[in-house]
């Protein structure tokens, strides 16, 4: 039996949904472009039991994968919780027996099992489609592969034995011209463990390549990037121990006295080639892009001044800092000829913004020139009277942000709505950067509903095109991404 | 049921050690608060954010008082 009144952090807008759901046929206000055709599938996390401990981080809330269908005008739903073996292990149970995120010791007798922590994932983070295929993604875990049809859980996945990290990066980049992934695993061989496992997966899915290497402190890498030569992994003050995790204690600490640190790998390189630049305190999470130009690497990324998640305790007892968790769209410059270990940072923009970045995907590992994202522009309306004392501090707004000219041409969701992650989708047939949409679900904390956006992405400032209303709350996505027709098999609409 | 919180112990415990060592008397604990960051609600142990209220009308946090919240992150 599931009991949530006494989690303060799940009232109202932000309770648990724990359902499954189809809405056939959705409801639309405006036009549905008809050559918009394909399918955008969020993956994120909902409790389906209460968390065993009050301050376990939210990133620990059971993956839940849904779909927006889009085919001939019209756009069906469809949401489903990824059964992992956590799922059905507290289904079965009726209760919450896991205990800390990335913390096995915590866990209940009957499910504890620190020497195998990567089936405890909750696998909430990314879906990916690759290869035919559609998985979801966590970063403490292996994926598990979905019914792109259906939805359904089929189980896990290994690349037919070939992946050798206890752990599987949320976070793959996929080039667009040779259609390679790269993907990677951190504390590959156990918690607090330094080792990074790196590989290379061709088109059909068959790992090609293999790289190992160590952080020069266990650490937290949750993004890379991807030039057509090199691999970029940055990461920064995150810190775990085995001593940490054996007091029970919460996985990660931020220590702001560590060196923020970028490792840069060719990509025909081994583990032995990779060259570590290191620079003041910055919460490194996600990136936009790179690119290699000559003997420098250019990074383009939102990282944060300091540590962006309250959950997370800073390791010198001081309380996590609002003030500081703010991030800008910045730009890093590697010379890889230098013998100096320190990078060159460069603000692009004086707005702050949500780090949960866009590109259109085919300027992957190229020089683009967009990178789209929400933020909250403060001198937009909001209605506390309907939807809470938040004024200033939802994403109210996308923004495309123009990298070379410094240009921000920006998107309203309205006055009682806050955006989650916005994803690029190409128009067919285009070959522009930036020709296409920018979809994306946005919360109406009045209505208690949510509502997908679709915008033209050379036209923010017109307003969306058409919204899709759903009448209950998709919940909170972490990552979403656009299912090209024909890249998968997927449901039709009627 | 209520949970021992390592993170709430261990904050308060560090914040106001000298405090309590100076004054010769235990220090009084802050009072968390359900506060808004990231499109989420998240309990800030130090007090010092500013809390969330949600519109009237829903169902929101009326039910948990500070009290309630020290409990959920001091109770030992």
């Amino acid at each position: 039996m599931a009991d949530f009144s006494n989690q303060p952090t799940m009232k109202g807008f932000f309770s648990p949904q724990r359902y499954d759901a189809d809405v056939l046929d959705c409801e639309v206000i405006g036009t549905i472009p008809q050559d918009l055709s394909g399918a955008f599938v969020r993956l994120g996390g909902d409790w389906y039991y209460p968390p065993k401990f009050p301050d376990d981080a939210p990133l620990h809330s059971d993956g839940y994968i849904s779909m927006f269908r889009f085919q001939r005008g019209r756009v069906a739903y469809k949401g489903r919780f990824v059964r992992t073996e956590r799922f059905r292990n507290n289904l079965a149970a009726g209760r919450q027996l896991y205990g800390y995120y990335r913390n096995a010791s915590t866990d209940d007798p009957s499910v504890r099992d620190i020497t195998h922590p990567a089936r405890r994932t909750v696998s909430n983070t990314t879906p990916l489609a690759f290869a035919g295929q559609l998985f979801s993604l966590k970063e403490d875990g292996l994926p598990y592969r979905i019914d792109p049809l259906t939805l359904e859980t089929l189980g896990t996945y290994d690349y037919g034995g070939r992946w050798k990290s206890q752990t599987h990066t949320a976070h793959p980049k996929i080039d667009p011209v040779s259609g390679e992934m790269v993907a990677f695993g951190y504390e590959a061989t156990g918690p607090a463990s330094r080792d990074v496992f790196v590989y290379t997966v061709d088109r059909k899915g068959r790992i090609t390549r293999e790289a190992r290497f160590q952080l020069p402190y266990a650490s937290m890498i949750h993004d890379i990037a991807l030039t057509q030569k090199h691999i970029v992994f940055p990461f920064a003050c995150y810190v775990t121990s085995p001593e940490i995790l054996a007091a029970g204690k919460i996985h990660w600490w931020w220590d702001r006295s560590k060196p923020s640190m970028v490792g840069i790998l060719p990509r025909d390189g081994d583990g032995r080639d990779v060259r570590w630049f290191r620079g003041p305190e910055r919460c490194m999470m996600h990136t936009v892009n790179a690119r290699t130009e000559g003997d420098r690497v250019i990074l383009e990324a939102p990282f944060w001044d300091s540590n962006f998640f309250p959950f997370f305790p800073n390791l010198d007892g001081s309380p996590w800092d609002p003030s500081r968790a703010r991030a800008f769209m910045r730009r890093y410059t590697f010379d890889l000829n230098s013998k100096d270990d320190r990078w060159s940072e460069e603000t692009l923009f004086q707005t702050p913004v949500v780090d949960l970045a866009r590109i259109d995907p085919r300027w992957l590992t190229l020089d683009q020139r967009y990178a789209y994202t929400g933020y909250s522009d403060p001198g937009r309306p909001f209605d506390e009277k309907r939807a809470g004392n938040l004024q200033g501090r939802v994403t109210n707004s996308y923004g495309r942000f123009d990298l070379k000219s410094g240009k921000l041409d920006s998107y309203f969701a309205g006055d009682v709505h806050s955006l989650q992650e916005c994803c690029f989708v190409p128009r067919p047939g285009g070959t522009a950067e930036g020709d296409g949409w920018l979809i994306g679900v946005a919360s109406n904390y009045a209505e208690m509903r949510s509502e997908l956006i679709i915008a033209d992405a050379g036209r923010l400032g017109q307003g969306d095109v058409a919204r899709v209303i759903l009448p209950f709350r998709a919940g909170p996505q972490v990552h979403g991404t656009w299912v090209q027709e024909g890249e998968l098999p997927l449901p039709t609409t009627t | 049921m209520m949970h021992v919180s390592r993170r709430g112990l261990m904050g308060g415990a560090l914040a106001l050690a000298s405090g309590a060592a100076a004054h010769g008397r235990p220090p009084p604990a802050p009072s968390p608060v359900v506060a808004f960051h990231a499109d989420r609600l998240y309990l800030d142990c130090s007090g010092a954010a500013e809390p969330y209220r949600p519109p009237a009308g829903l169902r929101g946090l009326e039910g948990l008082d500070d009290l309630a919240l020290r409990c959920l992150v001091y109770h030992p």
